[in-house]
């Protein structure tokens, strides 16, 4: 209860002055718009922004972060339904269902039942991130740089091995990732790494780079690759976004049942959004009454995953806040952000700067309340966003993305930068690489090592500490565990079948 | 399984062994005085060259044998590379890099939006995508001028 008191008392102060309102519609607005528009996400936007920031305060800008992280969650749902190409990641599984709605001439109701069960899941996760975060942070103020180190350990194994398809390429992406945060003047010894005698190099790859290559320029190049030619159709939002009565008795069981799915999947570093989305539909689809319905248009598939995504992007906040880890490619942004305030999100957050902390948690109850309004009469003005035609979006997008890597210290050599990363975007997009691992290593790998090398100098060079102290050991078996099980039930299963054909 | 074996599959996997073996190189010019605790900044650097070593053999065992698993579906399946359209913005972006602090970044950044615009929509959407583009590197420049980002420009305070 103690958290209610300090979200009213501090948070609510901030959040409701007519500053951080502003503040907070623009990054809603913002957040929606990128939402809508394919080829450009929340991570590529906070990005862009990251240079701009310096001017504003803190609490501000990660107010307005946090309102285009939010915001391209309610944004991607309308460009699933409309145009069958997720706008987000997240939203991909809306496409499915929402999709066949759209054809079927009732994008209306999906597009409201997404909306509104964004809505709700935000609120309801929002609730749980208020009362959870501090309870975590008191834990996690405990815990010494073995133990951390051994937390981040977790994320890498969490966000690259146990999510996507291949184990193997998720791994190879954050080593990539811890490569590419390796370089430059490391920060305890002031000693320079892997500059190949680059002067430019010696201050590191900047993590916007990183970003605006993988996501913007990656993707412009695939799309010139393969896509330049192929046609796409917008659906019509119609005239009608009321639900009927049925529309609402079939969605508000899989917006709930979405936000109890994605809220904890948010919190544990499991790699952001997706995951929770197709967990949420396979659900819906076990336990509905109409399972016919599901590949041709059901409400609940897209109800459950659209709330499933924003419960998760709260969750994410948890660890981000909490304990510093970021657990999605946005979060790493953010905490990109945090860093270039010198601002240290952990646990001592919640004492040293509560005013931000309890603002920025106040503002999304309010960014959620803001969005529904923003989406539900206004998707009819967001839909045009789709028709934009693809030259002139993506031309628009590569020239935001070199003035966003330019503008870091006005220099060719990041716009270099930007085009190499962009390439390496485009392999890893071609060949199924996932991206998130690369952003997550590149922002945790230093401050991993930091803590590694803080734990071995308290335990003075014994590198038994991380086995000898219990949460560090326990945390350690169960990013082992994480990467031996799967792997022993896949060899076992198939040792087994073997063993039938040959009876 | 007798898929034909995919080049770009082997070359990726041979690039990442490649990627860790110059990290390896590099690691004897890290300055190497080992620090309190006797791990100095070459003990994280050498752990992921090895790593990226051996994830890049193991990708190369892959592509070599069965290729690489559950890969994700995509127009990369059924459409032809059109190389031509990549190289475009490739160009674009070159020269861009090149030009940016001769003609400013809304001249640099007009250039940049065409060649993407003769990429995706072909030669005879490009005057129009070249004027979209002047538009929005204009707007850029004056908006986020204002905000605090310094851009180069050809005309200061105006292009």
């Amino acid at each position: 209860m103690e958290a209610l008191t300090a979200l009213f008392e501090s948070g609510f102060t901030v959040a409701l002055s007519p500053d951080k309102l502003m503040w907070a519609l623009l990054g809603c607005t913002l957040g929606t718009a990128i939402g809508v528009l394919p080829g450009v996400g929340p991570a590529v936007t906070v990005a862009l922004l990251l240079p701009v920031a310096q001017s504003i305060d803190p609490t501000s800008s990660l107010i307005m972060f946090a309102g285009i992280y939010y915001g391209a969650m309610f944004g991607g749902s309308t460009t699933s339904i409309l145009l069958n190409t997720p706008g987000e990641s997240g939203s991909i599984i809306s496409a499915l269902e929402g999709n066949k709605m759209a054809r079927a001439g009732r994008a209306g109701p999906a597009l409201a039942t997404a909306a509104i069960g964004s809505f709700i899941a935000g609120s309801i996760a929002t609730l749980l991130l208020t009362l959870v975060a501090p309870f975590v942070a008191d834990l996690a103020i405990r815990l010494g740089p073995a133990d951390n180190f051994a937390l981040m350990v977790f994320t890498f194994v969490a966000v690259s091995a146990v999510l996507g398809a291949s184990p193997l390429r998720g791994l190879t992406s954050l080593f990539i990732g811890l490569a590419i945060g390796m370089t430059g003047i490391e920060q305890q010894s002031g000693q320079p790494r892997f500059t190949l005698g680059i002067l430019q190099l010696a201050d590191g790859i900047d993590v916007v780079v990183v970003v605006l290559g993988l996501f913007a320029v990656g993707e412009t190049l695939y799309m010139a690759a393969y896509e330049g030619r192929l046609k796409s159709r917008v659906e019509t939002v119609g005239s009608s976004l009321w639900m009927t009565a049925r529309d609402w008795a079939r969605s508000w069981k899989p917006w709930l049942r979405g936000t109890v799915i994605g809220f904890p999947l948010g919190t544990i570093p499991a790699g952001g959004t997706e995951l929770p989305t197709f967990l949420s539909y396979s659900l819906e689809r076990k336990l509905s009454r109409h399972p016919e319905e599901f590949g041709k248009g059901a409400i609940e598939g897209v109800a459950g995953p659209e709330a499933a995504n924003n419960a998760a992007a709260a969750g994410t906040l948890v660890p981000l806040l909490t304990l510093g880890l970021p657990t999605s490619a946005t979060a790493a942004i953010i905490l990109a952000a945090f860093q270039q305030y010198n601002i240290q999100p952990g646990p001592l957050l919640f004492d040293t700067d509560p005013a931000l902390v309890w603002g920025l948690i106040a503002s999304l109850y309010v960014g959620n309340v803001m969005l529904l309004i923003l989406n539900l009469p206004l998707v009819g003005l967001w839909a045009r966003l789709l028709y934009i035609p693809r030259p002139y979006l993506y031309a628009g997008i590569v020239i935001f993305a070199t003035m966003g890597a330019y503008a870091l210290r006005q220099s060719w050599f990041d716009l270099l930068l930007l085009f190499l990363i962009g390439i390496l975007g485009f392999l890893m997009r071609r060949y199924s690489f996932p991206v998130v691992p690369l952003v997550v290593g590149l922002i945790v790998g230093p401050i991993a090592e930091t803590q590694f090398r803080r734990a071995l100098a308290i335990s003075e060079g014994d590198l038994t500490v991380f086995l000898t102290h219990p949460i560090a050991a326990t945390i350690l078996a169960i990013a082992a565990a994480l990467v031996i099980v799967p792997r022993l039930l896949y060899w076992l299963s198939r040792r087994r079948s073997r063993a039938v054909r040959a009876a | 399984m007798n898929r034909h074996r995919d080049l770009g599959q082997v070359l990726i996997a041979a690039g990442v062994v490649a990627a860790g073996l110059v990290m390896l190189a590099q690691i004897p010019l890290i300055p190497a005085h080992a620090g309190y605790a006797g791990i100095g900044p070459r003990f994280f650097p050498s752990l992921i060259a090895l790593g990226l070593c051996g994830l890049g053999i193991l990708l190369l065992v892959e592509a070599l044998t069965r290729g690489f698993p559950h890969l994700e579906p995509g127009p990369h399946e059924t459409e032809p590379a059109d190389w031509g359209a990549f190289a475009w913005v490739g160009a674009g972006l070159v020269a861009q890099m090149a030009l940016i602090g001769w003609i400013g970044f809304t001249l640099a950044g007009t250039l940049l939006g065409a060649c993407v615009g003769k990429a995706l929509g072909g030669g005879d959407r490009m005057p129009r995508v070249a004027v979209a583009s002047f538009l929005v590197s204009l707007a850029i420049y004056q908006g986020f001028g204002k905000l605090g980002v310094n851009l180069p420009a050809l005309w200061t305070g105006w292009l």
